[in-house]
């Protein structure tokens, strides 16, 4: 076990100027809503909605604060000796479950071949580590994996193996890989079935372990790649553009209590194995039970026992897929939701380090703010509702809530400063994108200023709409409701108006009923309050329509119009794959039929 | 510390890997479609390395002790 090592003079500064500015931005929201509220005495409401407000707009401000920190640091520089050659063994890791065996098995393909390339098969392994659990997917997996191992001469260096119980899930999965294989490599590069890694990739990664004793995990910024739809585009557009930024404003406050995002990461599988066995918590699900979100754990656990989990933004070549529709994207997010309320009864652990407990209630914290962001809004109708309060809205047609002495001008200041915390560091991030020629890859600056104005449009439609399927969710895993681990939903993912009806039907209903109540009862509110339940009410066509399909320039990425090698080899041998398998099966041949 | 294993390297030395290095997206020959193989034959090398479980949940009540006389309890106590 290496010494503990405490953070560097760097992330102090880093963390300390992200708390001091989110404080400083809630404590200065928290007095704007007092102010306007004085003049007529505070009472309990008022303070509520203080409170409310105070924890918000911090969080909100933490977020900007990355961003800031992002733009003003630079990337680390790593130089790679011209003549270096592993001196290890690595194992890339491929935890499946009821996935589509053609599209994961193409992957694998590409990043061998990719691995090759790169000089490194010697020394790299694959395995792939089935926890599939459908007989007809499992001899799906079988048949092409078979295929996989005649296409790349893999016998030997690339395996599979299925469990026969998928107990702990897929960190369940990886840790019965290390109890029985473990010590036939010093490295595992850890992936998701739809991730991708060019081959010069996993090299880096693995000189950079080889380099630094007590670097227990090293994690990269996947890209995500192959959107289709309106909604998935979006989002590739925003991961490429913005999440280097606030990602790399996220390392220099990790520093070497970095993160682990159970995917796209390489760790040292003494390390793992020594410090990140997980046992069940106890009690029942969803707070008892397999740890769910078990990535952010282990990277606790590694930092406990004083290894260093960094997180390098400078590496490329990572890539892996994303929700291609809202609905998607909302039942990812309600895994998510429960494995981070879980981590609820890890902040106590002993021995974890600070900032491995304060990494636990950001992710608490991420969750829980939508319930506050709906109780603020809420309580604000409540304040207005009082009897005893003055008419801020004498007017039948009036925009601005009028205050006794003029508190208008706080409450104006208060929705100028939430929403800049929003809009200026992705604006900034554009603004610094156009100046240092970035943006070139996204279409140029122009195109990049209209990907930028959409996204931030359907950021605002959608928000709404992830406040209430967060907020549930919330509510699900406090009331003792398990919503299980479904295996993500991956493919082109076009939903109907019966399937947006099914998923948003009850968001319309909620924002109709509110959006009528306060015209009846609260007119003058209905202004203040639109960009809310409009969308609400909208929840279907935004929904259906988003997950369209979507062709460029709008939200252009730099993969799309210059693949990366293992990108197009993984496509191209996809393509070749589907359709070798679509002709066997019309002569009767080929893969067994799943299901 | 290097930890020497057994693996089933069969017969694929790495001389010969390096001969795939500019190897074309392939399609697999039509031999592939008849194997059906068993799952064991694909497994990784044995080389068994220990996981001990962690503890992670607060052990509740320790280092606690009830105030004598008060009827509740006291952080800290030895």
């Amino acid at each position: 076990m290496p010494d503990r090592l405490p953070a560097d003079g760097a992330t102090r500064r880093a963390r300390g100027f992200a708390l001091v500015f989110a404080a400083l931005m809630g404590l200065g929201a928290c007095a704007l809503i007092l102010l306007a509220s004085y003049e007529d005495g505070l009472d309990l409401v008022d303070m509520l909605r203080a409170g409310l407000i105070l924890i918000t707009t911090a969080w909100l401000a933490w977020g900007a604060a990355q961003a800031l920190l992002g733009l003003v640091s630079q990337a680390p520089r790593f130089v790679r000796p011209p003549d270096w050659q592993p001196s290890t063994r690595t194992v890339v890791l491929i935890p499946i479950c009821n996935e589509d065996p053609v599209a994961t098995f193409a992957r694998i393909a590409a990043m061998d071949q990719s691995v090759a390339a790169a000089g490194l098969m010697p020394w790299v392994d694959f395995a792939v580590l089935s926890d599939s659990r459908d007989e007809g997917v499992a001899a799906r997996e079988r048949f092409w994996f078979a295929r996989l191992l005649t296409a790349r001469a893999g016998q030997g260096r690339i395996f599979y193996r299925r469990r026969h119980s998928n107990e702990g899930r897929k960190a369940g999965n990886i840790e019965e890989f290390i109890r029985t294989s473990g010590g036939a490599y010093d490295f595992a590069v850890i992936l998701d079935a739809d991730s991708l890694m060019e081959g010069a990739t996993i090299g880096e990664m693995i000189r950079r372990m080889e380099a630094e004793p007590q670097l227990g995990l090293l994690q990269t910024l996947p890209q995500i790649i192959g959107g289709r739809s309106f909604f998935g585009r979006a989002m590739q557009f925003s991961a490429a553009f913005y999440a280097p930024v606030f990602a790399r404003g996220l390392a220099r406050m990790q520093g070497p209590t970095g993160p682990f995002w159970g995917h796209n990461a390489i760790v040292r599988m003494r390390a793992f194995a020594e410090s990140c066995g997980l046992p069940a918590l106890s009690g029942a699900p969803p707070f008892g039970g397999s740890v769910l979100s078990h990535d952010y754990v282990e990277a606790a656990l590694l930092a406990r026992m004083g290894w260093i989990v960094r997180f390098d933004d400078d590496l490329r070549g990572s890539y892996e897929e994303g929700p291609e529709n809202l609905v998607a994207f909302a039942r990812r997010d309600r895994r998510w939701c429960q494995g981070n309320l879980q981590h609820s009864r890890l902040l106590r652990a002993p021995g974890l380090r600070g900032w491995s407990r304060f990494v636990f209630l950001q992710g608490i914290l991420s969750y829980l703010s939508a319930p506050f962001w709906g109780m603020f809004l809420i309580v604000s109708v409540l304040a207005v509702l009082t009897p005893h309060r003055p008419n801020y809205f004498p007017l039948p047609y009036q925009l601005f809530p009028v205050f006794p002495d003029d508190r208008t001008k706080e409450v104006v200041g208060l929705a100028i400063g939430i929403i800049g915390l929003l809009v200026l560091p992705k604006l900034l991030i554009w603004a610094q994108a156009a100046f240092d020629r970035r943006a070139e890859g996204f279409g140029g600056a122009r195109q990049a200023l209209r990907s930028f104005a959409v996204e931030l449009l359907f950021s605002a439609l959608t928000a709404p709409l992830m406040l209430m399927y967060q907020s549930r969710a919330v509510l699900q895993v406090i009331s003792g409701r398990d919503g299980g681990w479904p295996a993500n939903q991956r493919g082109e993912g076009r939903l109907s108006w019966n399937e947006a009806w099914a998923a948003g039907g009850w968001i319309a209903g909620t924002g109709a009923a509110a959006l009528l109540a306060l015209v009846v009862f609260l007119p003058g509110m209905v202004v203040w309050l639109v960009p809310v339940f409009l969308p609400m009410v909208l929840a279907m066509p935004i929904i259906t329509l988003s997950s369209r399909p979507l062709a460029p320039p709008l939200f252009s990425v730099p993969n799309e119009a210059a693949p990366t090698e293992v990108i197009g080899i993984s496509d191209a041998i996809r393509t070749s794959w589907e359709a070798t398998d679509a002709a066997e099966r019309a002569l009767g041949m080929g893969a067994p039929v799943s299901g | 510390m290097k930890i020497e294993v057994t693996r089933k390297q069969s017969g694929i030395d790495c001389d010969i890997r390096m001969q795939h290095r500019n190897a074309q997206p392939a399609t697999a020959p039509a031999g592939a479609r008849a194997i059906m193989p068993n799952e064991v034959d694909f497994a990784p090398p044995l080389a068994p390395l220990a996981m001990p479980k962690q503890q992670i949940e607060a052990v509740e009540g320790r280092g606690r002790r009830w105030l004598p006389g008060s009827g509740r309890r006291m952080q800290g106590q030895p």
